[in-house]
This record gives C-alpha cells, sequence and structure tokens, in this order.
C-alpha cells in the first residue's frame, strides 16, 4: 500500500510526537508513505474564508502532485483531509469550476485530471489495511480504558463528500476498540472542538473547548483519544488555558491515536515524546516505559 | 442568515459574525431542506473580506502562506529537534507557485491591502 505523504503545516511545526508515531507504526502495516515533493499548506478553512478561487486553487495544486505520484493521498488531519477531499470531490463534478482552477494552475504549469483520491488515516487504517490485520498486531492491549475518541468534524462531515456520520464514527471506535481499550460514547460527540475560533476569538473558542472537555468527564472516560492535530492541540493545550479561565481542572489526557496504537503493538514512546503532551498522560503510559 | 435575507448588509458583513462560524458543517448535514448554511457562510466571510473585515489571525495566516507556502512554520527548536530525530528536512513547500497562484487570484492584493490598513 502506497501514498502520497501529505503532512501539512500543523504537524511539523508543533506536533512531532504524531509524525513520528505516524512513521514508525504505518510502516508496520505495509504502508509505505511515499513524501509529497513541495505540496504546499492544505489551504484550510481560514483561506477559503478569504477567498474561495485562491483555495481551491492551493488545494488543486497538491491534489496535482499526487496525480503525477500516481498514488492517493494520505492526510493525517481533519482539515487537510476536507480541504483537499472537498476540492477534488467539486472539480471532479463540475467542470466549469475545474476548467477555472485549471486556468490559475496553468501558470504554474499544472492541471487537475481528477485521478487521485483522498484518505484519512482514519480510512487508511479502517478500510485499506483492515481492523483484522489491525487486531492481530496487538501484542500489549489497553483492556479496560474508556477512552473517548473525539472524531473532530471532518472525518465525517459534511455528509455530501463522505458516506454517511455513522460509518466514520464506527470506524474510529473500531479502531480504537482493537487496541483493546473502550471507545465510550459520549452526548454531543459531532461538536467541534473549538480550535477553527482560535486566533479569531480565543475567549470563544476556549467556551467551545470547555463544553467538550464536560461532555467528555460526564462520560467518565479516563483519556481522549484524537485523530486530528487542531482536536489534539485544542483539547490538549487548550485544557491549560479552560483551566486557567475558568478555574476548572479535566486532567483528561489526550492521546493521538496513533500513539496509542504504538504502544498497543509494543512499541515504546521516548521520554520526549511522553513529555510533548501538555496534560500528562501517566495513566495511560503506566506499566509501558 | 435571516439578517443578510432581509437585506441588512451592513449589519452583517463589518461585524465578527460570520468568523464565527466553525465550519463544522453540523448544519449542513441536518438541514430537512438540503440547505448548504456552511456554503452560505463562506461566501459571507468573502464578501466581508471585500470590506475589509478580516481577523487579524486570519491575515497572519494568509501572509505565512504566501511567504512560505505554509500557514504555520515550526520555530527553531522544533526546527532542531526535526533533525535530531532524522526526520529529514522540510521542503520549501512549493513557495514560488504558491505566489504565482496568489497574485493570479489576487489574493496577494488583499493581503497587501490590509496589511497597509494595520499600519
Amino acid at each position: 500500500m502506497k501514498y502520497a505523504f501529505f503532512l501539512g503545516c500543523l504537524i511539523p511545526a508543533r506536533e512531532l510526537n504524531y509524525e513520528v508515531s505516524i512513521r514508525k507504526v504505518l510502516p508496520t502495516f505495509g504502508v509505505n508513505l511515499v513524501e509529497m515533493k513541495d505540496a504546499n499548506c492544505c489551504a484550510p478553512f481560514s483561506i477559503q474564508s478569504l477567498d474561495y478561487a485562491s483555495w481551491m486553487a492551493l488545494a488543486a495544486r497538491n491534489l496535482c502532485i499526487a496525480e503525477e505520484m500516481g498514488l492517493d493521498i494520505l492526510t493525517l488531519c481533519n482539515d487537510c483531509y476536507e480541504s483537499l477531499l472537498m476540492v477534488n470531490t467539486l472539480l471532479k463534478e463540475k467542470k466549469d469550476l475545474r476548467d477555472k482552477v485549471n486556468e490559475t494552475l496553468s501558470k504554474v504549469g499544472k492541471e487537475f485530471k481528477g485521478k487521485t483520491d483522498v484518505k484519512h488515516l482514519v480510512d487508511v487504517l479502517h478500510d485499506d489495511v483492515g481492523v483484522k490485520k489491525v487486531k492481530n498486531a496487538i501484542k500489549a492491549p489497553f483492556d479496560g480504558l474508556r477512552v473517548g475518541a473525539q472524531p473532530g468534524c471532518h472525518l465525517t462531515k459534511p455528509k455530501r463528500i463522505h458516506f454517511e456520520i455513522i460509518r466514520g464514527y464506527r470506524a474510529l471506535d473500531e479502531l480504537v476498540e482493537a487496541t483493546g481499550a473502550e471507545s465510550v460514547q459520549f452526548e454531543r460527540r459531532e461538536m467541534c472542538c473549538g480550535g477553527p475560533l482560535r486566533d479569531i476569538d480565543d475567549d470563544l473558542a476556549r467556551q467551545v473547548s470547555r463544553q467538550k472537555l464536560i461532555t467528555l468527564k460526564n462520560a467518565d472516560v479516563q483519556s481522549i483519544v484524537t485523530i486530528c492535530p487542531f482536536c489534539y492541540l485544542q483539547l490538549d493545550t487548550g485544557q491549560l488555558e479552560v483551566k486557567r479561565h475558568f478555574n476548572e481542572e479535566y486532567n483528561l489526557p489526550v492521546i493521538h491515536f496513533i500513539e496509542l496504537l504504538k504502544m498497543a503493538i509494543g512499541m515504546k514512546l521516548e521520554d520526549w515524546e511522553i513529555k510533548s503532551h501538555r496534560i500528562p498522560i501517566d495513566n495511560i503510559i503506566k506499566g509501558r516505559v | 442568515m435571516e439578517m443578510v435575507i432581509l437585506g441588512l448588509r451592513s449589519e452583517v458583513l463589518p461585524q465578527k459574525l460570520p468568523w464565527y462560524c466553525l465550519s463544522c458543517f453540523t448544519c449542513l448535514d441536518r438541514c430537512p431542506q438540503g440547505g448548504d448554511v456552511g456554503e452560505v457562510m463562506f461566501a459571507l466571510r468573502n464578501l466581508a473580506v471585500k470590506e475589509s473585515n478580516v481577523p487579524s489571525g486570519v491575515v497572519a495566516q494568509a501572509k505565512a502562506l504566501f511567504e512560505t507556502g505554509r500557514v504555520l512554520n515550526p520555530i527553531r527548536t522544533a526546527i532542531e529537534k526535526r533533525e535530531s530525530l532524522g526526520l529529514g528536512k522540510l521542503d520549501n513547500a512549493g513557495v514560488d507557485e504558491v505566489q504565482k497562484i496568489l497574485k493570479k487570484t489576487e489574493l496577494s492584493k488583499i493581503i497587501g491591502s490590509k496589511e497597509e490598513v494595520k499600519k
């Protein structure tokens, strides 16, 4: 299984623990990550908000790079996923948009042909690798660990570019449960982490995150599992901000799904990886270091 | 949305309101009429931008994108950490082509004019 590996901006800037685990774990499942040379930022919703035409052209440039490689794209971030998948879908469907974008892309010698597909880490692990293979690789299961798996917004929404919301949630739950942990359902699971409001209204962003933390705490989870670097940032670092502003302590450790899987297949997290979590993850790594 | 329907353009576009949407698309999936509320919000923000209503954080992201090809870049310690882990150097994110594209779509002008406003 070979993919054009789309790393995005946030992960290399802030979450090297995510990147390291991806690069170590995925090859053990036969997933070959091929670097996308000179890929630009996916062009997230902030750029879409500024100017639709710029958003489409920049996302399409990345799609063209994958087309030239002859590979489907693997993304690790819900925002990259939404942006690339949405533009890929729109440009495949609508000739007038495709023509317009291709006119812009001709300035840089590129043309969107519609020959690649965009996949999220969850799609690749669940559909291409398969839950059975993941299950078979588990050597140190997290038996009895109650986790709240935060799907984030764009793993499943909007449904015009996905099959159905429930499919994405089920895929995530099955992967989490393959590690032996229990994927606990919590209220308003579909709700956003608040991340997109960072840089726009930090106060409101914190209020949205707080709601998420409350529903997770009410569900009595021992840990939050994320599959999006924005959710991770907002719930981990953001939890400290919530603590400061609301004087409330949730103490919910946040861990990337791939880190959970890494430990479950018998690999260890290094000291710096453990320390990169702002909310200590001691209760998850107990007996594993 | 109701304000837009009522034609209250001047009440909506200069406000923070259009920027409070999380783009989570829950509205789009919930609407029994299949109304694409999220898309309308994007269109509203595109219009707000034309009236110089852009949060400074969004301008900063666009500027970084224009200058480096990425909306967010690693600080020095992250670059050093990356090297020490043997993760390989980040490439230049096709910044030359990004600039050509953004000049063509004229986003570069929007970023530029906002910069002047700030000064």
